[in-house]
């Protein structure tokens, strides 16, 4: 399945609202679909609040590898994809320490 | 005594703050009384004297500064005493204190790196590459510590704005002690404190205590329901990155003050009590500015995608 963030969100990469868009769309076609490719078309996301909404979370859901295999992101630049990886590593470290996530159901 | 319009009689009335010799994290119980004092408003002019202060870091002078401008901001009178040590006033000067009341004092130029003293009502990212820059002076940092700990402070920030209720935005103010080999960097707001934003959420109504709600800020992701929650990543991303650092982390809200003194190898948070409650929030961060070593992410190290 092919996402492409700036079609879904426009401008709206900021917030958790924006991101949860995102992540409702990858959790509902998860079992259905092998992969998600994920286009940023390069533009700046910057947002800890958009990319842990959108994909962060996942971490919490599933492992390492799972997340590899399924999600591949393009045109992402840089930035966003160290915080990214920075975001995944957290939730993940989070995951270690037996939270179970119920206190992230918020908005930051 | 002022009488005005015959039959009415109306009371000047004044009241002296004086405020000790040094302006640290270790006087907040003696700063924090003062604040509270100013608060009060039992006065129609209220003197903030400085003549005795010899030292302010960055969180004494946003103390000091957002009591002035509540007080300002209430209409009450006030008037200042410029500290009588002239290298306080001239770091009062450099700092931005003087600008920032428009006060007719020294000018002087603090040669350290520095964020003079600001308040904002939105994020400011200029002043976050700033504050960045101020580390980054005396810490060797990858790209990618330099993004996180931007972040991390426009969320510290954010949080001010969006879940402090805070009428005055937020304070920050940062100095590089380059002969202790540390950096100060004080955010602080005038808000409704992190327990009191905490327990607006169902799911955190059964905190009691400030230095619970403190604690509990600084985990990661940790933030309320419906969207009045206090730090999810900023704090918890600070605290790792002091920890790092082997620096120290300070958060006083409440009546509660949490320290995590990782420079002293104390890696558990030390919770004290306040005498003199602060209503706000004030997040102090100090740091070590030894040039030993290279800050950088796990992430940089290992990406996973």
């Amino acid at each position: 399945m092919k996402i492409n963030i700036q079609k879904i969100c426009g401008k709206k990469t900021v917030t958790r609202d924006d991101g949860e868009k995102i992540h409702d769309i990858i959790v509902k076609e998860w079992d259905h679909s092998p992969t998600f490719i994920i286009n940023f078309d390069n533009i700046l996301v910057a947002s800890v609040s958009f990319i842990d909404e959108a994909f962060g979370k996942l971490a919490l859901e599933h492992n390492k590898d799972a997340l590899r295999q399924k999600l591949k992101f393009e045109k992402m630049v840089d930035y966003d994809r160290a915080l990214l990886n920075d975001i995944m590593f957290s939730r993940f470290r989070q995951k270690e320490l037996g939270q179970n996530g119920n206190s992230f159901n918020g908005k930051m | 005594m002022l009488l005005s319009g015959g039959a009415q009689l109306c009371i000047e009335t004044l009241m002296e703050l004086f405020y000790p010799r040094l302006h640290t994290i270790a006087y907040t119980n003696s700063l924090f009384r003062l604040y509270n004092q100013a608060k009060a408003r039992d006065c129609s002019k209220l003197i903030f004297d400085l003549t005795s202060t010899e030292f302010i870091t960055p969180m004494g002078i946003i103390l000091l500064a957002g009591t002035i401008s509540e007080c300002l901001q209430s209409g009450m009178r006030v008037g200042y005493r410029s500290p009588k040590k002239i290298g306080t006033r001239k770091f009062l000067a450099g700092i931005g204190f003087n600008d920032f009341f428009n006060l007719q004092d020294l000018n002087h130029k603090i040669e350290s790196p520095n964020v003079q003293l600001r308040r904002l009502d939105s994020i400011d990212y200029l002043l976050t590459d700033q504050i960045i820059y101020v580390f980054g002076n005396s810490i060797n940092m990858t790209d990618g510590v330099k993004g996180s700990l931007k972040l991390a402070l426009n969320e510290l920030m954010s949080n001010a704005f969006d879940h402090s209720e805070s009428k005055r935005g937020c304070y920050v103010c940062a100095q590089s002690y380059p002969q202790a080999k540390s950096i100060r960097l004080c955010i602080a707001d005038f808000g409704i404190g992190i327990l009191r934003a905490l327990r607006k959420s169902p799911s955190f109504g059964y905190l009691q205590a400030d230095a619970d709600g403190i604690i509990l800020a600084v985990q990661e992701g940790v933030t309320s329901r419906e969207g009045m929650g206090y730090a999810g990543y900023g704090l918890s991303h600070i605290n790792r990155f002091e920890k790092v650092n082997q620096g120290r982390l300070c958060i006083i809200s409440g009546n509660g003050k949490v320290v995590w003194d990782y420079k002293n190898q104390k890696y558990r948070p030390l919770r004290q009590t306040m005498h003199f409650p602060f209503d706000g929030t004030i997040i102090n961060l100090e740091i070590n500015s030894d040039k030993k070593g290279l800050y950088f992410l796990k992430s940089e190290e290992s990406s996973l995608f």
